[in-house]
């Protein structure tokens, strides 16, 4: 069941969280150039040859989750709207892409939480926060319940 | 599904095609073929009834109950 308020109301959040997330994307692009070194003087990076593994991995590991992260949830709201035009309330392939956004969002909270260590002259203590392990858990959670809920709608389209 | 949905049979005793059973019973003809080939997961009291009554016929006419056999290979 189309409704032209609703359709209305999901393509404004889809615009706003498009903008946002390009916004984040852009913003993350910028600030790898400066820390890596390819843009600016101000900022000399600070690769670090003991821990230059750990270096790359988490400064290359928050740039791949981060970009991950905002298509997968870019792509999710498309594909609502796109659903919603069809008269698919839960859309299936919206599963895949809420329990990716959960998984990239806890590497790029991880990596973020860490990207001081572009700088470390010794060795880094990694740190993990309690606030990425209960966004990522709820993540998980509504993209399970997402998940019931198209299974519930696929049962009642199927309901003759 | 061990529930199998015969309309086919009384289809053919009552001299009606699929379009024209659809078209009276009030559902589109894609979702009377999901009923007759047994994807359908559930039928709702509304349609059988409006099916028993455009076929004249018994709920159990339509209806039948098939045991799944256990298909167990080694």
């Amino acid at each position: 069941m189309k409704n032209k308020k609703t359709l209305r109301a999901l393509v404004a959040v889809t615009t706003i969280v498009t903008l946002l997330s390009l916004f984040h994307v852009i913003s993350l692009t910028i600030q790898s150039l400066y820390i890596s070194g390819a843009m600016g003087t101000e900022f000399s990076p600070g690769w670090n040859e003991k821990i230059l593994w750990g270096q790359i991995i988490i400064f290359s590991g928050r740039i791949v989750s981060g970009y991950t992260f905002y298509l997968l949830l870019t792509l999710f709201m498309f594909n609502s709207v796109r659903g919603y035009k069809k008269g698919i309330i839960f859309p299936k392939t919206n599963v895949k892409f809420l329990y990716g956004c959960s998984i990239s969002h806890f590497f790029y909270s991880f990596f973020n939480l860490n990207i001081d260590i572009i700088g470390a002259t010794n060795e880094h203590l990694l740190k993990l926060d309690t606030e990425s392990v209960v966004l990522t858990l709820l993540f998980a959670i509504f993209a399970l319940m997402y998940h019931i809920a198209e299974k519930i709608s696929e049962e009642n389209n199927l309901t003759i | 599904m061990p529930i199998i949905v015969n309309v086919d049979v009384m289809l053919a005793k009552r001299k009606m095609s699929s379009g024209e059973l659809a078209e009276k019973i009030g559902i589109t003809a894609a979702n009377l073929s999901i009923l007759k080939t047994g994807k359908a997961k559930a039928i709702r009291f509304s349609t059988l009834e409006a099916i028993c009554k455009a076929l004249d016929c018994q709920p159990g006419d339509i209806l039948e109950y098939k045991r799944e056999e256990d298909s167990t290979t080694f």
